[in-house]
C-alpha cells in the first residue's frame, strides 16, 4: 500500500513541469522506505525555498505565536503520516493551520520547514529517509538545511 | 431553553469581542499565569448562560486550554490567552477561579503542550473536511441541476463587473518588473485548459475544480486590473478613524511592495491551493493603494459575507453596545501604530487590524444581529463570488456527476459520523472535564508515565469523574500541587472597594445594586447567594417568593411580550431551588467591564 502511494506520487512528480526550483524533482529518487505521506509532505517543501529569499515579513509578532504555530504544524505533520494523504491533502491541511495563525503564503514563513522537519522526526521518520530528502534537494539548500535541522533538533534530543 | 440558548450565544459574541481586544495587546497583562515548570489546572464555578455544572480548563504560560460545549452536540477544543480568559470568566461571567499548580518537568510540560495542539489541530482538521465536504455536495447539486459555477472562496474579494482601477494598474506596474504579461496569459490558459480537463471525481469532490478556479480568478483579477469589490471594504469608523501619517504612509507602501513580491512567489509557487492565497495577497495590496490614496486606512473585511445571524443583540442595553464600541475603537486606536509599524508590517498582526475595524463597523451599525461569534482572532477574509466555467454537458458527464454526487454525500455523512463519534457531547462521558482528564494522560502515553510526571492520577472513568469540582478536588489531593489560587468574580472584588454596613446590604440586594444591573438571562431573582453560606437557605426562599412573582406577572404579560418575563421568572424561582439547599449557581453576569480597569484581578 505504501509503496503503491509513493510510485503514485512519484508519477504526479514526474508529471510537473520542469523548470521550476522543486523539490519535487528529488522525490524522484525511489525509496523503500519513504511512504506515500513522507513524499507528500516532501513534495510541499518545494515550493518553501520560492520564499526564502525574501525578507522576514516584519516586526510584531511575539515567540509565542510562532511558537505555536509551530507546535501546531509539528503536530498536524504526525497526524498527516498517520493518515497517508496525498501532496494535495497536505498542503491544504498546511493552509488551514496557517490561516488559523494569520498567516497566508506559509511558503514564506521559515519556521514552516523547520516545523515540518521535527514534525517528520516526531513522526519517526528515519535518518536515513531524511538523508534521501537532503540529497534530492540539491536546488534547495535552503529549504533542506530548514528540513534537516528540525529533524536534528527533535531526532538528536530523543 | 431559548434564553439559556441567547444567554449563552451573547456571551459568544462578548467573547468574540473581548478576544480581540486583548489579543490586541490592550489590556494589562495579568502575571497570574503559571511559571514554566508549572501546569494550572483550573477550576470554574457554575453560573446561568449554558455553565450552570462548572467549567474547567488548563492554563500553561499565558495559554489556555479548555473545552467548550457550543449548544450544537460537540465538544470544541478551545485556546484562548490567560488574561482573556480570566476577563471573560471572573468578569462577564462574574465565577471566580480556582487554580491548582502541579510541579512538572519542563520536558513534561512540552509534552502536555503537544498533546493539546495535536487535540486542537485534529478536531479544526476534521471540521475544515466536513466543511470542504458540504461544499462540495452543495457544488455538485447545483451542477448537477444544470448550473455551470461554483462558489468559489476569496474570489469575492475583487469585483471582475467594474473597470479597471488606477489601483490596481499600479500594482501590475510593479509587478511587471518580476512577471510579464506574456507569462500571465500563458499561465491563464494553461489553468483554464486544466479546468477544461477537471472532472468531478469522488477523490477529489470540488476541490481540485475550486483550487484552479481562485488560481484563474487570482491571474485575471492581475491581469484584468479587477478592483476591489467594494462589499469586500471595511473603513474604520469616523469617530476611531485618522489620517495616514507619513510614518504609516512609508510602512504601507513597503507592505504592499512585499505582498506584490509574495504574489508573485506564489505565482511561482507549485501549490495547489496557492489561488485563495494568491487572491488574498492581491486584495490586500489592492486595499492598501486606495488607503495610500484616500489617506486613510481601507481594510479588508473578515466577516463572512452570508451573515449568519447567531447572536441578537436586543437584550443588551444601549449603554453597554456603546461601550463596546468605544472600547473597540480604543483598543483599534491603540492597536494601530504597532500594527502599521516603520519596522514592517506583519500579516498576522495586519489581519488583527482588519478583524477590530470589522468588529467596529459591526458595533457601530447597530446592527441587532451581530455575526461577531463567527470572528476568530485570525480570520482571513475569505469573501466567496459565484464563479462560473464551461462545464461537459454531454449524457455521459451527466450520469458521471450524478454517480459522484452520491458518493460525495456518502463521503459527507461518514465524516459526519465520524465527527459525532469522536466529539459528540456527553454529560457523563465527554465533557470539559473528561477530556481535560484525557489530554492530561494521553500527553504522555501511559498512566503510569502520567502518574510520574504529575505526581498522582485523575481519570474519567472514575466515580463522578466529570463533575468539574470533583475533579478539581482529586487534583489537589492527588496530583503533585504546590499552590493553589484563587481569582474572585469581578462582583467579589468591586464589592471589596466597599465594605461598609449599607454597602454590603445594598449590593446584596440585585435590585438595588450599584454594580450589577438586573438581566433577564440571569433570571429574577432578589438577592446575591454566591458570598454568602448559612443564610443561603434564607435568601433561597426569599428569591423563590421573589422568581414566583415575576412568574406571574409574566404569566399577565404573555401576550404582549411573547413569554419574555414568563422565562425570566420561571428561571429565577428555578435557580432558587438550590440555594435552598445551601448550593449557589446564580451569580449575575455583565454585558461590559473595562479592559484592564482598576477592577483587574
Amino acid at each position: 500500500m505504501r509503496r503503491s502511494l509513493f510510485v503514485g506520487a512519484l508519477c504526479l512528480v514526474a508529471t510537473l513541469p520542469s523548470g521550476c526550483m522543486l523539490l519535487v524533482d528529488a522525490l524522484a529518487v525511489p525509496s523503500e522506505s519513504a511512504s506515500g505521506s513522507f513524499t507528500a509532505i516532501g513534495g510541499s517543501l518545494a515550493g518553501i525555498s520560492l520564499s526564502l529569499g525574501s525578507p522576514p515579513s516584519g516586526g510584531g509578532s511575539t515567540s509565542d505565536e510562532k511558537q505555536s504555530y509551530s507546535r501546531d504544524l509539528r503536530q498536524y505533520v504526525g497526524l498527516f503520516m498517520a493518515s497517508k494523504g496525498t501532496r494535495r491533502d497536505f498542503e491544504r491541511g498546511v493552509s488551514r493551520i496557517a490561516e488559523a495563525h494569520g498567516i497566508a503564503h506559509w511558503e514564506a514563513e521559515p519556521a514552516t520547514a523547520y516545523a515540518i522537519g521535527q514534525g517528520l522526526a516526531q513522526a519517526g521518520v528515519s535518518a536515513q529517509q531524511m538523508s534521501e530528502l537532503g540529497e534530492s534537494l540539491t536546488s534547495n539548500e535552503a529549504t533542506a538545511q530548514q528540513v534537516l535541522d528540525g529533524w536534528r533538533n527533535v531526532a538528536e534530543a530523543r | 431553553m431559548a434564553q439559556r440558548r441567547r444567554g449563552t450565544l451573547t456571551s459568544r459574541t462578548l467573547r468574540a469581542l473581548l478576544g480581540l481586544s486583548l489579543f490586541a495587546g490592550f489590556a494589562a497583562g495579568v502575571a497570574r499565569s503559571v511559571a514554566a515548570a508549572e501546569v494550572g489546572f483550573v477550576y470554574v464555578p457554575g453560573n446561568l448562560g449554558g455553565g450552570s455544572g462548572g467549567h474547567g480548563a488548563l492554563v500553561i504560560d499565558e495559554a489556555v486550554f479548555h473545552i467548550q460545549n457550543r449548544g450544537d452536540g460537540l465538544v470544541y477544543f478551545v485556546r484562548d490567552r490567560w488574561d482573556h480568559f480570566e476577563h471573560v470568566y471572573t468578569g462577564l461571567k462574574n465565577r471566580p477561579l480556582h487554580i491548582a499548580h502541579v510541579h512538572v518537568s519542563n520536558a513534561d510540560r512540552e509534552r502536555i503542550l503537544d498533546q493539546l495542539s495535536q487535540m486542537w489541530v485534529a478536531q479544526q482538521l476534521a471540521l475544515a473536511e466536513r466543511e470542504d465536504l458540504r461544499r462540495d455536495v452543495e457544488a455538485m447539486e447545483a451542477l448537477s441541476l444544470g448550473g455551470n459555477s461554483i462558489e468559489v472562496e476569496t474570489a469575492g474579494l475583487v469585483d471582475p463587473h467594474e473597470p479597471g482601477a488606477a489601483a490596481s494598474a499600479r500594482l501590475r506596474g510593479q509587478l511587471g518588473a518580476r512577471i510579464d504579461s506574456g507569462h500571465l496569459q500563458s499561465a491563464i490558459q494553461e489553468v483554464e485548459s486544466q479546468i477544461a480537463r477537471t472532472s468531478i471525481a469522488y477523490e477529489t469532490g470540488v476541490r481540485e475544480l475550486h483550487d484552479r478556479l481562485a488560481l484563474r480568478e487570482s491571474l485575471r483579477a492581475v491581469e484584468h486590473g479587477w478592483p476591489l469589490a467594494d462589499a469586500a471594504k471595511v473603513r474604520i469608523v469616523p469617530a476611531y478613524d485618522a489620517p495616514l501619517t507619513l510614518a504609516e504612509r512609508r510602512a504601507l507602501t513597503a507592505y504592499a511592495d512585499q505582498l506584490v513580491r509574495e504574489w508573485a512567489e506564489l505565482f511561482a509557487s507549485r501549490r495547489s491551493d496557492r489561488g485563495r492565497a494568491m487572491l488574498l495577497t492581491w486584495a490586500r495590496a489592492l486595499a492598501i493603494q486606495e488607503s495610500l490614496h484616500e489617506n486613510r486606512l481601507v481594510l479588508l473585511d473578515p466577516l463572512p459575507a452570508a451573515i449568519r445571524p447567531r447572536s441578537r443583540l436586543a437584550e443588551v442595553p444601549p449603554e453597554s453596545r456603546r461601550r463596546w464600541v468605544d472600547q473597540t475603537g480604543e483598543i483599534l486606536l491603540r492597536t494601530r501604530p504597532s500594527v502599521l509599524s516603520t519596522r514592517g508590517i506583519k500579516t498576522s498582526r495586519y489581519n488583527q487590524l482588519e478583524t477590530l475595524a470589522s468588529a467596529l463597523a459591526w458595533f457601530a451599525s447597530g446592527s441587532e444581529d451581530v455575526a461577531l461569534s463567527d470572528l476568530e482572532r485570525q480570520q482571513s477574509p475569505a469573501r466567496t463570488r459565484s464563479v462560473s466555467f464551461r462545464m461537459p454537458r454531454d449524457r455521459r458527464a451527466r450520469s458521471r456527476l450524478e454517480m459522484e454526487l452520491e458518493r460525495a454525500r456518502a463521503r459527507l455523512a461518514k465524516a459526519e459520523s465520524a465527527i459525532q463519534e469522536k466529539y459528540a457531547y456527553d454529560l457523563f462521558a465527554r465533557n470539559c472535564i473528561t477530556e481535560l482528564e484525557r489530554s492530561s494522560i494521553d500527553a504522555f502515553g501511559t498512566r503510569a508515565r502520567a502518574r510520574n510526571a504529575l505526581g498522582g492520577e485523575v481519570t474519567p472513568d472514575e466515580l463522578f469523574g466529570f463533575i468539574p469540582f470533583v475533579f478539581f478536588d482529586r487534583v489537589v489531593s492527588r496530583l503533585r500541587v504546590i499552590r493553589t489560587q484563587e481569582i474572585p468574580s469581578y462582583r467579589t472584588r468591586r464589592l471589596s472597594r466597599d465594605r461598609t454596613l449599607g454597602a454590603r446590604i445594598r449590593e446584596s440586594f440585585a435590585p438595588l445594586s450599584h454594580v450589577y444591573v438586573p438581566r433577564r438571562r440571569d433570571g429574577d431573582f432578589l438577592l446575591f447567594t454566591d458570598d454568602v453560606f448559612w443564610r443561603r437557605p434564607l435568601y433561597g426562599v426569599a428569591n423563590l417568593a421573589w422568581g414566583s412573582l415575576h412568574l406571574g406577572k409574566g404569566a399577565l404579560s404573555l401576550p404582549w411580550d411573547r413569554g419574555v418575563r414568563l422565562r425570566s421568572g420561571f428561571s429565577g424561582l428555578f435557580w432558587s431551588l438550590p440555594e435552598i439547599f445551601f448550593v449557589n449557581i446564580r451569580k449575575g453576569t455583565f454585558d461590559w467591564i473595562e479592559v484592564g480597569g482598576s477592577d483587574t484581578p
